[in-house]
Order: C-alpha cells, then sequence, then structure tokens
C-alpha cells in the first residue's frame, strides 16, 4: 500500500517514535507506517480499522503533553511523507497543503506573494502544519492575530474506517451546518486523521516594532502588560521571561545580553502599518517606565530584533541544557491574575524545592512553569508531579484552565475533571464516539478515564 | 389551557408562561416560555423530553429563518435570563446572560472604550445568545475573526436538560474537545445558550469610510477586489448595490464600494493612503459622525425584504455573486462583503426560476446559497446540493448526543 520502506517495525528504527516532547514518557509502538497521499492513508487506516487496531496520527512529534505517544499495541500513522504544498492561492489568500508540512516552510511558500501563515508557535520550525491543527497551536502572536483554528478554512479527514470526508473550505458558506473544522482542530488525533489543509493567509505586516522592557520584578512586568492592554495598545506579543529563565539563556551558547541581575525582561512588539509604529511603541516604553522598567531597549533593525527576542525564542533550549530533563508546563488565567498567580508558583516550587522557570505570553495570559528535573531520580519525579498539579489547581482557582496551546494528551489527563465536571466530560466522550465508536483514534488520550460507578 | 401548556405550568410559574405567542415562520406556538432562571429552563426542556413536544429556542428574533417548526412546539425565550454577570475591562472579557442584547453590550463596554466588532445586520436587537446560536458572519470579521474566534465559553441547557459549562474566562483554552465550536452556529438545534463568555477589543481610535461610487456594481468589482488583495487589511470592504450614499454626502448612485479604515488616528492616515495608492481609483472620505451613520445603514442594508439570500463563494468569485443578483428581476438590496467573498440580498418577491438560477450559479462555484426568509415554496425548487453524507451522518448523530428526545428545532436542520 505504502512500500515496504515505509513500513516501520524493527526495534531500532522504532526508537524514534517512542516519545514524543514530554520525554518523561517512553512507549514504543507495534509500528509506523508513513503514507504519501490522502489515499494511502485512507487505505491504511481502512486495514487498521478491519483488523480493530488503535491508531496514533503523528507529526513531527514535537507536542508537550504526549498526544503523539504510542499506547500498548497502537500503530503510529505518521504524516513524515505527507509534505507537499498543493496550492497557494493569493487572489484568495489561501493555500492547500498536506499535513506533514512545516509551519515555518507554508510561511516560506507564502513571502514571495507578500503574505504568510499567522500562527507561529515556538517550535515553527520542527513542527508540522497537521500537528498544529491537531493542538490548536498558539505562539507568541497569537495575542493580536488569534490561534490556529482561526486560520483552518478546511480539512479533508481520513475517518477511522479510510472513508475521506471533507469538511469546511474557504468558498463554502460559514454559518451552514455544525462548525465541524472548528471541533476536529484541537481534536489531538482522536476523531480522524487530517490529511489535507485549507489556511487562511494574510497580508506581511508592513514594518515591526520590537521593545524589550527589564524589570526588577517578574510583578512589576506583569503589570507593565496590564497597563499596555489599559492603553488600548494591540501588541503582536507580549512576552515575559523571569530571572532563572535569563540566567539560563545567558549561561548558554545563546546569549542575548539580558542583564543576569534583572528579575524578569518583557518582549513588546508592534506589527502593521509603519505610520504608526513609533506612537504605539512610545506609548508601550512609557508604560514600562511606569510600572519600573529599569531600561527600555528599542531594537533599531532586524538584526537588533532577533536579538531582543532571542532569549524568549531560545528559552527552553537553554533550559533544557541546565538539566537531564525539562517539563514544560502550560496553563492559562486570566491576564490580571498573573501576578498574583507567579507568586504562588514560586512559593509552590520552592516548597517542593524545584527550579522553575517562567516564560510565558503573557498577553494571553498564558503561562509556561518549566520545571527542571532528572527523570532517573524517582523521588524528584514525584515532586515535580505533585507541584505540576498544584499549579494546575492554582491556575484553575484564579478563573483559568490547564493548558492553554499544548493540549490534554497524557500528561494532562489527569487534571481534567479540575475544570470540567462529570457531565461536560461525557459530552465530550459522546462527540468522540459520534466520530470513532470503537475508540480506535489515539486511545487513553485526553478524556480521563471513567469514574468508578 | 392546551395540554402542553397544562405540562409546563409546574416547572414554568405563572409570569413565565403564556399560552400561544408570535408565530415562528408562519407556525404558531401552544405557549411562550421565558425563564428567569437556568432551572427552569432546564426543567421546560425535561418536561418536553419527556412529553415529546417541540421546543424552539427564540433570542431577539432576529433571525427566525424561513422553516416552520413542527408542532406542537413551544417557544423559549432567553429575554428572562438578562444582564453582565462580570465584566473585567483590564482582561477585555465579559460573561452575560444570553438575553443581553448586543446593544445592551455595545452600552456597558463603550463605557471602557471596547467592544464587540460584530455588525450584522439589527445588531443592537440581536441577543448575545443568538449570536452564539446563530454564529452570524458580518463584514468586520474580515479584520477582527467571527463570532467562533472570540465566543471563549459558554453554558448551555442540552435538549434533554443538561447543564454544561463549555469553554472558559481566557483567551487560549484547549483543555478537552472544543465543544464551544460545535455550539456556535448550531442554530439551537443542539441546546439552549444561556450564558456566554466573550472576548472584546480596543474600541478603535478614529474610523473612516473610503468611498467610491458608480451606476452599476459590477463596475465596482475590480476597485473591491483590488481592496480585498491590497497589503492592507481594512477593518472591512463591502460593495452595496440599491444603495444610496447621498446621507453621508454622496451622489444618489446605483452602486457604493465602502471601505472601513480603523485604527490609531495616525495609522487610519497610513493605512487609507496605501489602499487608495493600491487601487488607483479615488475615493472620497467620509469621518466622524456620517461615518458612524453611513456604517450603520449597510449594516440593515439587504437585511429587509419578502426574500433575503445569503450566497457564499470565494472572495475572487464575488463578481461572479454580483453578476447573478444583477440578473434578478426587479429591484433588489445587495451587500457583497468583498473579503469574505460573499453576498447578501434582499427583493420583493422572489420566482422559483430566479431562486434556482441563483442556486445554480452557487453550486458552480462550489459555493453556497440559503434562504434567510422567504416563502416556504421556494424551498421546494430543487438546486444542485454536494454529496454530503457522511457529514450528514455525523450531524445527525451530534444532534442525538445533545438532544436525545428530538424535541429542539423539530423540522429544521442546522
Amino acid at each position: 500500500m505504502v512500500g515496504r520502506d515505509h513500513v516501520i517495525t524493527e526495534a531500532g528504527r522504532l526508537l524514534v517514535y517512542e516519545s514524543d516532547g514530554l520525554s518523561a514518557y517512553r512507549w514504543p509502538p507495534r509500528a509506523v507506517v508513513l503514507p504519501a497521499s490522502a489515499e494511502e492513508a485512507s487505505g491504511v487506516l481502512r486495514l487498521l480499522h478491519a483488523e480493530g487496531i488503535p491508531v496514533v496520527p503523528r507529526g513531527a512529534g514535537t507536542g508537550l503533553s504526549g498526544g503523539a505517544l504510542a499506547p500498548e499495541g497502537a500503530v503510529v500513522v505518521g504524516t513524515a511523507r505527507m509534505n507537499r504544498i498543493l496550492a497557494v492561492d493569493p487572489p484568495n489568500r489561501l493555500a492547500r497543503l498536506q499535513p506533514g508540512v512545516l509551519n515555518t516552510r507554508l510561511s516560506d511558500a507564502a513571502r514571495p506573494f507578500g503574505l504568510y501563515y499567522a500562527p507561529d508557535p515556538s517550535s515553527q520550525a520542527a513542527c508540522t502544519i497537521g500537528g498544529n491543527v491537531a493542538e490548536n497551536s498558539g505562539g507568541p502572536h497569537c495575542l493580536k492575530y488569534g490561534v490556529t483554528s482561526r486560520y483552518i478554512s478546511g480539512l479533508t479527514l481520513a475517518m477511522v474506517d479510510g472513508e475521506l470526508v471533507q469538511i469546511g473550505g474557504a468558498g463554502r458558506d460559514p454559518e451552514a451546518g455544525y462548525d465541524l473544522v472548528g471541533l476536529v482542530v484541537g481534536s489531538e488525533g482522536c476523531f480522524a486523521m487530517v490529511v489535507e489543509v485549507e489556511v487562511r493567509l494574510l497580508p506581511l505586516p508592513e514594518a515591526v516594532r520590537t521593545l524589550l522592557g527589564i524589570f526588577e520584578s517578574v510583578e512589576d512586568a506583569a503589570r507593565a502588560v496590564t497597563a499596555v492592554i489599559g492603553e488600548g495598545l494591540l501588541p503582536a506579543a507580549l512576552e515575559i521571561i523571569d530571572q532563572g529563565t535569563i540566567r539560563a539563556v545567558e549561561a548558554s551558547v545563546y546569549a542575548a545580553g539580558y542583564p543576569t541581575d534583572a528579575g524578569a525582561a518583557l518582549v513588546v512588539e508592534f506589527d502593521g502599518t509603519q505610520a504608526g509604529l513609533d506612537e504605539d511603541a512610545r506609548r508601550a516604553e512609557a508604560c514600562c517606565l511606569a510600572a519600573g522598567a529599569r531600561e527600555v531597549r528599542r531594537a533599531r533593525d532586524a538584526t537588533e530584533r532577533l536579538a531582543l527576542w532571542q532569549g524568549r525564542k531560545k528559552a527552553f533550549g537553554a533550559m533544557g541544557r541546565v538539566a537531564p530533563d525539562l517539563l514544560v508546563q502550560d496553563a492559562t488565567v486570566p491576564r490580571t491574575r498573573l501576578p498574583e498567580v507567579l507568586g504562588r508558583i514560586g512559593e509552590i516550587s520552592r516548597r517542593y524545592d524545584l527550579t522553575v522557570g517562567n516564560v510565558f505570553h503573557a498577553g494571553d495570559g498564558n503561562l509556561h512553569p518549566n520545571i527542571l528535573f532528572d527523570r532517573r531520580n524517582r523521588e524528584e519525579l514525584e515532586r515535580v508531579e505533585k507541584a505540576s498539579k498544584e499549579i494546575m489547581a492554582v491556575c484553575v482557582e484564579a478563573g483559568g484552565t490547564i493548558t492553554g496551546e499544548h493540549g490534554v494528551g497524557v500528561d494532562k489527563r489527569g487534571y481534567m475533571r479540575l475544570v470540567h465536571g462529570a457531565d461536560e466530560i461525557e459530552a465530550m466522550r459522546g462527540v468522540k464516539a459520534v466520530f470513532d465508536p470503537r475508540g480506535l483514534f489515539n486511545p487513553g488520550k485526553v478524556l480521563p478515564d471513567e469514574e468508578a460507578p | 389551557m392546551s395540554r402542553v401548556a397544562a405540562a409546563l405550568a409546574g416547572v414554568a410559574p405563572g409570569e413565565a408562561l403564556r399560552e400561544g405567542g408570535p408565530a415562528v415562520a408562519g407556525a404558531r406556538p401552544d405557549a411562550t416560555v421565558t425563564p428567569t432562571s437556568v432551572e427552569q429552563l432546564a426543567g421546560v426542556l425535561k418536561v418536553a423530553s419527556a412529553q415529546g413536544f417541540g421546543v424552539v429556542p427564540v433570542g431577539g428574533g432576529t433571525d427566525p429563518g424561513p422553516v416552520p417548526p413542527l408542532e406542537p412546539f413551544v417557544v423559549l425565550s432567553t429575554r428572562g435570563l438578562r444582564g453582565v454577570e462580570t465584566y473585567e475591562p483590564a482582561d477585555l472579557t465579559m460573561s452575560a446572560w444570553a438575553g443581553t442584547t448586543l446593544g445592551e453590550v455595545g452600552d456597558v463596554t463603550g463605557a471602557h472604550a471596547q467592544w464587540l466588532p460584530f455588525d450584522p445586520p439589527s445588531m443592537p436587537t440581536r441577543t448575545l445568545g443568538g449570536l452564539a446560536a446563530t454564529g452570524v458572519r458580518s463584514p468586520l470579521c474580515a479584520s477582527y475573526g467571527a463570532p467562533r474566534d472570540h465566543i471563549l465559553g459558554l453554558t448551555l441547557v442540552t435538549g434533554d436538560g443538561r447543564v454544561l459549562r463549555l469553554g472558559g474566562r481566557v483567551m487560549k483554552n484547549v483543555a478537552g474537545f472544543d465543544l464551544v465550536k460545535l455550539l456556535v452556529g448550531s442554530r439551537g438545534t443542539l441546546g439552549v445558550v444561556v450564558s456566554v463568555t466573550v472576548r472584546l477589543f480596543p474600541r478603535p481610535e478614529r474610523e473612516v469610510a473610503l468611498v467610491m461610487e458608480a451606476d452599476r456594481a459590477e463596475d465596482l468589482v475590480a476597485p473591491a477586489r483590488a481592496v480585498s488583495t491590497a497589503p492592507v487589511l481594512p477593518a472591512s470592504a463591502v460593495l452595496a448595490a440599491g444603495f444610496r450614499t447621498t446621507a453621508a454626502g454622496g451622489a444618489a448612485r446605483a452602486a457604493s464600494l465602502v471601505v472601513r479604515v480603523a485604527g490609531a488616528p495616525r495609522t487610519v492616515a497610513a493605512d487609507a493612503a496605501r489602499l487608495q495608492a493600491h487601487v488607483g481609483g479615488s475615493f472620497r472620505t467620509v469621518e466622524g459622525v456620517e461615518a458612524a451613520a453611513l456604517f450603520e445603514d449597510l449594516r440593515d442594508h439587504a437585511a429587509a425584504g419578502e426574500a433575503v439570500v445569503r450566497m457564499a463563494s470565494l472572495p475572487a468569485s464575488v463578481g461572479d455573486l454580483l453578476a447573478a443578483v444583477a440578473a434578478v428581476p426587479g429591484p433588489v438590496h445587495v451587500l457583497a462583503d468583498a473579503m469574505a467573498g460573499t453576498v447578501r440580498m434582499a427583493a420583493e418577491g422572489l420566482s422559483g426560476e430566479a431562486w434556482a438560477e441563483l442556486r445554480g450559479v452557487a453550486a458552480r462555484l462550489g459555493g453556497g446559497c440559503v434562504l434567510e426568509r422567504g416563502p416556504l415554496e421556494l424551498l421546494d425548487v430543487p438546486g444542485a446540493s454536494p454529496d454530503d453524507s457522511r457529514v450528514e451522518a455525523l450531524t445527525s448523530e451530534l444532534r442525538a448526543r445533545f438532544d436525545p428526545s428530538g424535541v429542539l428545532w423539530r423540522g429544521r436542520s442546522p
């Protein structure tokens, strides 16, 4: 069906597929199949369905919640060979592509037409559009532009029995029928396999202004964020990096020249029409200074802009260097509750004697507390799990949620009942059953186990 | 008292229940219930599910659709559930009861220089619940995104009376399957939305309208296409036919292209200049209260008439849709969204032939054609519809999960 080379069963070659970005887990799949087209994927699914074999769709495996891990006996259907951009349609600002296309490759292909694809998860050079669809990925710029779901106009699905079904489509009436595209985006590969994607593109902004505010504390930086929003400004990005993370970055090959004695750094970026940007930047700078910024740096050109972003973009890489393992956590709180929640996360990390670095999308209230650990140290791993659970509870208590952009996967299943009641979880289970009555698609993900009666 | 009204008397006290009530698309309800609590509303749905009569949820009643519900049924109004629950301006979020009108939301948010940037027909009298139930698109969606993108959470009462709290109050949320997206636009077929949390936006400091007029709409298609492929994204761009911008100082011409530009004063001036340069033609600039009045007139243009038709295609095909509606005999009001490639047309009288022709054009373009309002006979006119049998199966199974007794909007598909 796909060619012998594209069915992997040897233990050595399967190693690559036994984990994803959630590094504490190792689940080797039974086999990996790599179809090259929607038709091949359809054929593979039809066969697995007939045999009753569970399926895990997989993109680049950069997901941070374990969504691409293969439970016992499951076959991974990877999109590595489904990596063609089928059409870029500038008159309608659309592109059609296979799910295995890398996020940055899509924007590269659109750029000659003055267009780009807006969602930019930090892993964009490595992650695939299919994976972004599965997770409803965000990124630093979704404060202004919104998350993946806003940019997916149509999908072709391979259903659990292999049937190919088209849903949505930019030319179709968006108000007719249920928003199945919206339902499937973010379903973490539990409903169907996405085999073709239609995306909306945006015109490239004319200009960009990037500022870096240096603060004595994370709380001050968070107050600056509230002030910027209160000014009625809508930056493209508002990102905070805390002291622990700044030090990790500065100690690494990614050193960006951030002062290591600073309590936090705030990246503020505006994009759009050149004429208005300097005024926006001036007002944001005033907000930072009023909130107690020690200094505000302004990028004068593209090179300086990259330097200001360096500390943010390379934070995970730099943190990863400090300890054998890094748990990249993810939760969202109402923006106004950020200072209080950050304080409580600090208290939890001290109590469990763990190093936690915070790097986050402050404009959206989307936190990423990153916990350093060594998974060979069982006792430490237990503390990491306990601290994670407490951090989640704090975020939910503040009116937030357990994941803003990384998904539930395996990692957060146990927290689902913190945010959803039994009826809501049953409703989700019911919707999954409509797409996948036998539970063959990505089993053991997202939904918590059924409660004992 | 009718059997239905008698059955409801136990769950909805005197003032919440009245016999009869205004017709829905020509069908007479046995009773109209206006619950004042979520418990009452859930009680109505439980009784309906047990007794087997239909329920038609109604908000502002602005968008009833042409298909009458099967009888017997009761109208379930959300207008007894009104008011803001929480509004945190610094978070740019608001939660309010479903019966709150968008006009009321605008009054509250306007005081903090914020707004919910949607401009569908009859915007002020629509309810927040109706916004969620219809997911209605409007020209400002071109730059701000659609209701689906900004409804962060909602409380739903399912057809069998379960109360589900879906989504949340934060900007980014991927905790579990996105049932909010399934609900937005489900038109009351999965449950009754009782409370909605939305994301708000800072109100732009300045807005201007760039206006170009012509005798025929087709003469404005090229500039409209130039706007929708310009390197700068306007707030919205619409092409109106049968619309006269005389109120805004314009000549009484038959067609107008109106581009809305919004933002900080300096940005607006620069964006307007860039659009002008890209389009090449010459726009007249309308500002201030005149611009506001123009946007309001355009919003409601092409939404009132014996027959209202909504057509969809790709932006590049908007000229084909305009040509199709121009061929409809008699005077018509037309509003095309140049950014989205959709057209709304209102006509006094629409023949079966003209309707079939419109549907044929939409089918050839791979687009959509829906009768929003009009004589029921038109619905019997055959038109090409694509084969979506698996989508239809998914739709009816999803519906059964949320409304197992099938009481909601009997006789209508979502």
